[in-house]
């Protein structure tokens, strides 16, 4: 028992050790409910199993009628930042916003409850709308120009028997001028 | 979760030393947030936000307190500066906990506001956020903090390993090349041509290479599952935490290399490089 590390902190201070129990308790439920409450990190890291889509989805962005390879020369974080909240902005141009779709699956009548808040915390279409205004500030915070012309294209894609990757369908997402 | 070694107990010194060394990794990290156009100020007032199902981030959204730090001009700069002047400030004085705790409330409000308009929440930067906890600690408390944060590693590891697991994904054939293709397809798209890319093109046409990687990164992160039990095997799990995020940038073009700082837990500090472990008993 000595040699247990939470017994350890137990004998030397009793609040330390709860803080440690609570911790590691909320940690381990968060994990087996598959359920974040940050700080209660849930570790899933690529463990779904991958399904083999028809086609992948990629980017295609023109600003001032030059394409940004936004795929080399630029940091990770950047490339974070230009591409996950594009893809987000893909999927919320549906009508609803897609954790309210979830949500709603998730708790079907209890939805009502969350409701009142979800109205304040989900994007609203204003913002959605707003996205492309920023999208084009933001590629002109990354690229040190003022962009005059934007266009986002998704491009639909999918590997050959060679590997190589051929175009499928073109869809605009952005065209602002 | 026993451990043989957790008599040994650090001196001031030896926790200045630590407290210098994360801060020195998170000013690093500050600075390529600067070049990556991810300080708040450089984010341009975003508009789009993912707060997703993490209660945290509802309540932080509807205090708006995201919204107004990353919206107003003057606050997203002063957000920043406080960010790196607090950074700065701890690695001139380490023993400093008020400015220890300053950062950690600026970064706090920075991760939320990071992963909320980046529309994803990465676990990357969360070494960055919990890390300095542990020197908020008294001096006679750190070593459990410091060795908490080794046991929050080890979680890390071992919960990405049973996830796997449990979802049977490691029986997937075809699971590393999926995760390729899902996250270096722009990639290879755009530069076919470039010799990184050959080496892709070159693993998709020998897909079992690309698996055997998968496998070879699930079962390394079992590894760690180990080092609950006992700490005789913590310099392999160290050089192993290193590896993974290496892993992580090949398969899936993800950048985990902020878990280095959580790595420096698994390091033998107190034994090789500061030479006197002291013992308060």
């Amino acid at each position: 028992m000595e040699k247990y590390f939470l017994y350890k902190v137990y004998r030397y201070n009793k609040k330390l050790f709860f803080f440690f129990l609570a911790f590691a308790g909320f940690s381990l439920f968060c994990n087996l409910a598959g359920f974040e409450i940050t700080p209660f990190y849930v570790w899933g890291m690529y463990s779904q199993k991958e399904i083999q889509p028809k086609e992948y989805p990629i980017f295609k962005i023109t600003a001032n009628e030059k394409l940004v390879d936004y795929s080399t020369g630029y940091f990770p974080a950047n490339r974070f930042f230009l591409l996950s909240p594009l893809s987000y902005y893909a999927s919320v141009k549906t009508p609803e916003d897609p954790t309210s779709i979830f949500l709603k699956e998730k708790l079907k009548e209890k939805y009502e409850w969350v409701k009142q808040y979800a109205d304040k915390v989900l994007n609203s279409p204003k913002e959605v709308e707003e996205f492309p205004g920023w999208f084009k500030n933001y590629i002109g915070q990354t690229t040190g120009e003022k962009v005059q012309s934007l266009k986002v294209e998704l491009l639909l894609v999918s590997y050959e028997n060679n590997n190589s990757i051929k175009i499928d369908s073109v869809h605009i997402l952005i065209d602002e001028k | 979760m026993k451990n043989k070694n957790s008599e040994i107990y650090f001196s001031q010194r030896q926790i200045e030393f630590l407290c210098r060394l994360v801060f020195s990794i998170i000013l690093i990290d500050l600075v390529f947030s600067a070049f990556s156009n991810t300080l708040v100020h450089q984010l341009q007032s975003p508009v789009l936000k993912f707060a997703y199902v993490d209660p945290t981030f509802w309540v932080m959204h509807l205090l708006k307190i995201p919204g107004l730090v990353s919206s107003n001009f003057y606050l997203s700069w002063f957000w920043d500066i406080a960010l790196f002047i607090s950074c700065i400030g701890i690695l001139i004085f380490p023993g400093k906990k008020w400015i220890i705790a300053v950062f950690i409330i600026f970064y706090f409000v920075y991760y939320v506001i990071f992963n909320s308009y980046g529309a994803h929440h990465t676990h990357a930067l969360i070494p960055v956020l919990i890390t300095p906890v542990a020197f908020l600690f008294s001096k006679k408390s750190f070593s459990f903090a410091w060795q908490g944060l080794r046991y929050f590693l080890l979680f890390s590891y071992s919960a990405a390993f049973l996830w796997k697991f449990f979802r049977f994904s490691w029986l997937q054939g075809n699971q590393g090349v999926l995760i390729v293709k899902k996250n270096l397809t722009p990639y290879l798209y755009f530069n076919p041509h470039t010799f990184l890319a050959e080496i892709y093109f070159w693993f998709l046409d020998n897909p079992i290479l690309i698996q055997m990687i998968y496998l070879a990164g699930f079962v390394l992160e079992g590894f760690f599952i180990v080092g609950f039990f006992t700490k005789r095997y913590d310099k392999v799990l160290f050089v192993i935490s290193l590896l993974l995020p290496l892993g992580f940038w090949f398969l899936s073009d993800a950048y985990f290399f902020e878990m280095f700082i959580l790595s420096l837990s698994l390091a033998p500090f107190n034994k090789r490089f500061l030479s006197y472990p002291m013992d308060i008993t």
